[in-house]
């Protein structure tokens, strides 16, 4: 029955361009308004079809990154192995400046197919503008979930839609030390928190340094003093509390926040923990810091940060030999409750348009053919539980993917899960609390009044 | 901005006074359109969106502003921008003027102009990049790579954490700035200088005065237009700054300014009203200054 009436017209075009070009719609929701405004139920569904059916077909794909470098590197190994088998090339676009260049995309209208978020903040609000293509739409979701665990899913996911892929992430519960200098020091594996002081205790006493820690990464300054704490909130208070923390249901004036960071303290504030404490942890970049165990003689025993650090140590030593020369022990036990939580790093990939390249793309980028690839490169952990354990390159990296895909709660970050200016202000408080850790309970207060007004518009 | 004058010829017919002075719209034209599309019509947007959430969704009158003076971090940034002004401009027109003055009559005088105008061909970000070289620290007894802490080692002082430190940091990007604008000032004022006449400044001598007289009351007052135009810029050019306090400290530390608070609201925390609300707050700063540059060439105009 053609359509002739002016209005009528009118709400069939907004609904059109609704559909094709924001993702707020779903097909049902599609056919009722399209029927309320006059159409009969087959053409109605002819309509759709035009234009929700098939997707555009393209030959070429634009993906915006963070990463670089042997990342990088690896990420094009994969985007080699998607063009040989679908023929759709893959252009990388890579710069550090992500946030910056991805607000400008958006509001230019022209956003790249595929982008990797740089904090989940970003892709909270990008979901509920409607500028990402759900995922349930087109892949295979009964795969998904059977190869990752619903934590993940739950990660990739916004308001009960998926709209993320995780091409790999890292188990952030690692300690690493020379195995051979520590037992010659004479330490043993800590398994508990007060094992971990007194191992530390030791060493100090002797006369050595156990402890290496670097904070410094430019305007990103204080990050993994962040991880630390997480580590350490997720270890004592469970996941729960977590949680709460997280979603700003505890004030960050909270008992439990500042034990953490306390606790965290022991460590930054030891007495002959770390050379030149606490200026040294502020001036030294994350990556030195954790050269500091491996070389020779030893400038420290220990450093904490996620499993991605055995990447930094064997390209600064390349004659090192993973298992004797590094390794990571399991971090320290505090509550015996929450015995294999650990916190992980994950990274997110979400596509911006929706076209059978960054289709098939993100289909192709959640299977674990595509993950062995980076992961028999090293430097990453699959999240896949499809994965062969056996494709890790070496002892360590397959210890490090075994706890990760066998941990009972897995969380990342506090500071990767809160809005964009919380984070910084976390960042940067914590900074201020190493420097001077008298000023505690006044970051503290801080950081609530920031929350306040970071949850508010 | 442009200035025309439109001159009426007094024995010209009505007729072709309104010719020539619709002529002059059309030689304006195109600058005019360029500057309603590309400034204007951004000051004006800007404005508007100060006035309304992080989303540009909702109004909130003047949330935002109140934030700028009430924030402990944003009222911080606001008092480092005023530290930049303050000293960065004495320093580089100060400095400026006294080598300006000193390498007058030196032989090697081309040699030593041409020395301190030569950071000014480095960009900012590659100043700033070589000056964090300068200030790194390393933690007591490693050996220091740092140039200034090198130094201090020589001496028999201990490294300093010159960028960390919220008592030093600022004061060693001022140097940096300092180490690259001074040559700019110092060129323009030598100029300024020579164009004294001799006469007045042999007149000076022979009525006895010193060489501090002269320099302060003969010199400054001579050169005082082009002292002001030297002023100006650099005033604008610190209120602006930016790369040096992103590349040496991120804006950590109680370093950051207004440039740097103004990329991070925009582009990492996506608050288009706080950042518009900076932005506008910056150019009001300014109005002052350019109203001061514009009646200084409008004087400058009535002389000729």
């Amino acid at each position: 029955m053609p359509t002739f009436h002016r209005h009528t017209r009118q709400a069939l075009d907004t609904l059109v361009e609704e559909y094709t070009t924001q993702y707020t719609l779903s097909r049902r929701t599609f056919l009722q308004q399209a029927t309320a405004a006059g159409l009969s139920v087959s053409a109605a569904s002819a309509l759709l079809a035009a234009c929700g059916g098939s997707p555009t077909k393209v030959t070429a794909i634009d993906a915006l990154t963070e990463w670089g470098g042997s990342e990088l590197d690896s990420f094009n190994a994969i985007n080699a192995a998607f063009t040989q088998k679908t023929g759709i090339k893959v252009n990388v676009e890579s710069t550090r400046d992500l946030s910056a260049i991805l607000q400008t995309r958006v509001r230019g209208n022209n956003p790249p197919d595929i982008v990797g978020m740089p904090n989940l903040d970003l892709m909270h609000q990008l979901a509920d503008q409607g500028k990402l293509v759900p995922l349930d739409k087109f892949i295979d979701m009964n795969k998904y979930k059977q190869d990752y665990a619903q934590t993940w899913i739950d990660l990739a996911s916004w308001k009960r839609t998926l709209y993320g892929v995780l091409p790999g992430g890292g188990n952030k519960a690692t300690v690493w030390y020379n195995p051979k200098q520590f037992q010659a020091a004479g330490g043993t594996i800590p398994q508990t928190w007060d094992d971990l002081i007194a191992i530390s205790d030791k060493f100090a006493s002797a006369g050595k340094y156990p402890w290496a820690m670097g904070v410094e990464s430019s305007s990103s300054s204080g990050w993994p003093a962040a991880d630390w704490i997480s580590e350490i909130y997720i270890n004592k208070y469970g996941p729960d509390m977590y949680n709460q923390w997280v979603q700003h249901k505890i004030p960050w004036t909270h008992a439990s926040i500042k034990d953490a960071i306390q606790m965290f303290g022991q460590i930054a504030h030891g007495k002959h923990y770390i050379n030149g404490a606490p200026q040294s942890i502020l001036a030294t970049n994350f990556q030195d810091a954790s050269y500091q165990p491996f070389t020779s003689p030893p400038q420290a025993y220990m450093y904490y940060l996620g499993d991605f650090t055995a990447g930094f140590i064997t390209s600064q030593f390349k004659t090192l030999k993973a298992g004797t020369d590094f390794n990571f022990f399991p971090f320290p036990m505090i509550n015996a409750q929450y015995k294999d939580a650990i916190t992980a790093s994950a990274s997110i990939m979400v596509a911006m348009k929706d076209n059978n390249g960054s289709r098939q793309f993100m289909q192709f980028l959640a299977t674990a053919e595509a993950q062995t690839i980076w992961v028999k490169r090293g430097g990453t952990s699959s999240l896949n539980k499809s994965v062969n354990l056996t494709d890790y390159p070496n002892p360590v990296a397959r210890q490090s993917a075994r706890i990760l895909t066998n941990a009972t709660a897995v969380q990342l970050s506090v500071g990767d899960l809160i809005p964009a200016s919380l984070q910084s202000a976390y960042w940067k408080g914590l900074l201020t609390y190493i420097g001077d850790p008298k000023q505690l309970d006044s970051v503290l207060s801080s950081l609530e009044i920031t929350a306040q007004q970071a949850y508010q518009s | 901005m442009a200035v025309i004058a439109v001159q009426k010829t007094s024995a010209s017919p009505h007729g072709r006074q309104r010719n020539i002075s619709w002529l002059a719209w059309v030689w304006v034209g195109p600058a005019l359109v360029l500057e309603l599309v590309f400034f204007i019509y951004p000051v004006l947007n800007t404005l508007w969106l100060s006035f309304f959430n992080k989303t540009s969704t909702s109004y909130v009158g003047l949330r935002n502003y109140q934030r700028i003076f009430t924030d402990p971090s944003l009222l911080e940034v606001l008092r480092n921008n005023l530290i930049w002004l303050v000293l960065a401009t004495v320093l580089t027109v100060g400095l400026g003027l006294l080598v300006a003055v000193l390498v007058d009559r030196v032989k090697i005088e081309r040699v030593i102009k041409s020395a301190l105008f030569l950071p000014m061909a480095v960009s900012f970000v590659g100043a700033s990049v070589i000056w964090r070289f300068v200030f790194v620290y390393q933690p007591p007894g490693q050996p220091q790579i740092g140039l200034l802490n090198a130094i201090l080692g020589f001496f028999g002082i201990g490294p300093q954490v010159w960028l960390l430190d919220p008592r030093f940091n600022t004061l060693a990007m001022i140097a940096v700035y300092v180490w690259m604008m001074t040559g700019f000032s110092m060129v323009i004022l030598s100029a300024a200088l020579k164009s004294i006449p001799d006469e007045i400044l042999e007149a000076a001598k022979m009525d006895g005065a010193g060489r501090f007289t002269i320099f302060w009351r003969i010199m400054v007052p001579m050169i005082s237009a082009t002292l002001t135009v030297v002023t100006i810029t650099m005033v604008i050019n610190i209120l602006k700054i930016f790369d040096i306090v992103y590349v040496m400290t991120g804006g950590n530390y109680h370093s950051s300014v207004v440039g740097v608070e103004f990329y991070n609201q925009l582009f990492i925390f996506g608050n288009y009203g706080q950042a518009s609300a900076l932005a506008v707050l910056l150019m009001i700063a300014i109005i002052p200054v350019m109203y001061f540059n514009i009646r200084q060439i409008r004087q400058q105009e009535k002389i000729r």
